[in-house]
């Protein structure tokens, strides 16, 4: 069955098909986004529902949300800034402390996020947000 | 077994008989995969409408003026009686049919001129009316809301007669306690108010209500600040009419079901409580954007809105704390009847969210002493009258 030339170009195609939607920006609807976060729940004792709450208010559990506030820019559903933690075109000096390029946090990929704001809370707490 | 052999042509061992039995077998399997399907999809509908639906069918293939190819992608048909279909073809230019007044030259200050309750019943008339019934039996329920044909202003001001110039409405059959004065914050969103106004002239008439409606314009390029125009909303509406209420309602919000009041009670009212855009349902209990209703003492008595907070977001959730702070609590229809609509559109240029407003909302009880009413300053540039809604102009400054 696999085995038709027919058949052997489609594969790539599918593939391609089914690939390119899991790598695009994304909203994520308050239930998916539980599901995602479950390793943040209780990390340094945020919650999980605190965590859907704040990232509610701050992108409005939008990945591609980026926002210029007070000369620096914030990045993705945690809003992760560019002065500190991440490294964009506009802050060269920025500190970097998460070693990543910022315009990772807007793809639907949130390891890399949680990773970050992981490192956010043990640095500077929870008020950073 | 019998039925089977004989279909078999006889009891040999056809080639294929095998294969006929997996194409039984998973035709079989369809057919229950099909009935399981039914059966979720049966389950999951609104069967106490069904009357309304067979009721609605014949109407629309009676006297319907042929634009029967409106969709139902929300699942609800219109029933009869609701507005009619918007029109197709080309979209019409908007236009609005601005109105002269009579002494037209320059703009006449706080006085007559201003007062719009001249147009209306005889006096002799007006005593002889009873109250409006508390509930309006005009009402349709759960309405279809779509924003895919555009809209004719001047065919929505043929259908809504009773409308009269400057969007002012009074019930012709009876009095209305409510006196309404709809505050709309606006800049630069024509196409979302023609949709405000198609479905919402409506909805108001046959809540009975003695309304007015005013678009408060900002002038000028400089950051959007929502809750400014409607504390200057407020102060305007009340010099053409005694309003006793104000709904302050966003421009691309539409009610689903015109059983949600567009008026005041006794304690502050969340209209928009089950949005489209949050899932129908409210993003978060103190929440109180979209569309409110206040009366005149509620809003008094929080010294109005704040007018420093420029940008998006946050003053809504300042206009909640000031209610709290003042012993006030939020009145809300239910989930059903508070399904709303919000036209899709991308975010405004110039009214970015702010980054202070988690700041200043720590902050209300302090700051609503010497932010609101008491402090509000504007200059009004223009005020138009238009068959549908008057709109203010206003400069209302930058952020300081």
């Amino acid at each position: 069955f696999l085995g038709t030339a027919k058949m052997m170009s489609f594969i790539p195609l599918l593939l391609v098909g089914i690939l390119f939607p899991a790598i695009q920006a994304k909203q994520f609807t308050k239930c998916e986004l539980s599901q995602v976060l479950k390793p943040m729940d209780g990390y340094k004792g945020t919650t999980l529902p605190e965590w859907i709450c704040t990232i509610f208010h701050i992108s409005g559990y939008d990945t591609q949300t980026i926002l210029n506030n007070n000369g620096r820019t914030e990045y993705g559903l945690f809003q992760i800034n560019n002065k500190i933690w991440c490294s964009d075109n506009q802050i060269l000096q920025s500190r970097n402390i998460c070693d990543i390029s910022c315009d990772k946090f807007l793809d639907d990929d949130l390891t890399d996020d949680m990773m970050c704001a992981k490192k956010i809370l043990d640095n500077k707490g929870i008020d950073y947000w | 077994m019998k039925l089977r052999e004989s279909l078999l042509g006889g009891s040999a061992a056809m080639p294929g008989a095998s294969l006929q039995r997996a194409c039984r077998l998973l035709v079989a399997v369809c057919a229950l995969h099909l009935g399981v399907t039914l059966v979720y999809y049966l389950a999951g509908r609104d069967l106490s409408r069904l009357p309304q639906l067979v009721g609605v069918s014949t109407s629309l293939q009676g006297g319907s003026n042929g634009a029967a190819a409106i969709g139902q992608p929300s699942g609800e048909l219109r029933p009869p009686g609701a507005p009619p279909p918007l029109p197709r073809g080309a979209p019409s230019v908007p236009r609005p049919g601005r109105v002269s007044r009579p002494d037209a030259d320059s703009r006449p200050g706080p006085g007559p001129a201003r007062n719009l309750t001249l147009a209306s019943v005889s006096p002799s008339t007006a005593l002889s009316l009873p109250a409006c019934p508390e509930e309006s039996p005009l009402l349709v329920g759960p309405m279809l809301i779509e924003f895919n044909v555009a809209v004719d202003l001047k065919r929505v001001a043929e259908e809504n007669p009773e409308v009269k110039v400057g969007g002012r409405h009074t019930p012709k059959d009876c009095v209305s306690p409510h006196k309404v004065a709809i505050i709309i914050p606006f800049r630069n969103r024509q196409e979302h108010l023609k949709y405000w106004l198609y479905y919402l002239h409506p909805i108001l008439q046959r809540q009975q209500l003695d309304y007015g409606i005013y678009v408060i314009n900002q002038a000028g390029e400089s950051t959007f600040n929502r809750a400014k125009l409607l504390n200057v909303g407020f102060q305007e509406a009340l010099k053409d009419y005694d309003y006793n209420c104000f709904v302050f309602s966003d421009v691309d919000l539409i009610p689903m079901n015109d059983h949600n009041a567009y008026r005041c009670f006794s304690q502050p009212r969340h209209i928009s409580v089950a949005m489209d855009k949050f899932g129908f349902s409210l993003p978060y209990v103190q929440y109180f954007g979209g569309v409110s209703a206040l009366s005149k003492q509620q809003f008094l008595t929080i010294n109005g809105f704040p007018n420093n907070y420029w940008g998006w977001g946050g003053e809504d959730d300042d206009i909640f704390n000031r209610l709290a702070f003042k012993g006030m609590s939020i009145s809300r229809p239910n989930a059903v009847v508070g399904k709303c609509r919000m036209i899709r559109h991308s975010r405004d240029k110039k009214n970015e969210p702010n980054p202070q407003r988690f700041d200043r909302i720590a902050h209300t009880k302090e700051t609503m002493l010497s932010d609101g009413l008491n402090t509000l300053a504007y200059q009004v540039l223009d005020v138009q009258r238009y068959p549908l809604y008057t709109k203010i102009t206003v400069d209302i400054g930058t952020p300081s």
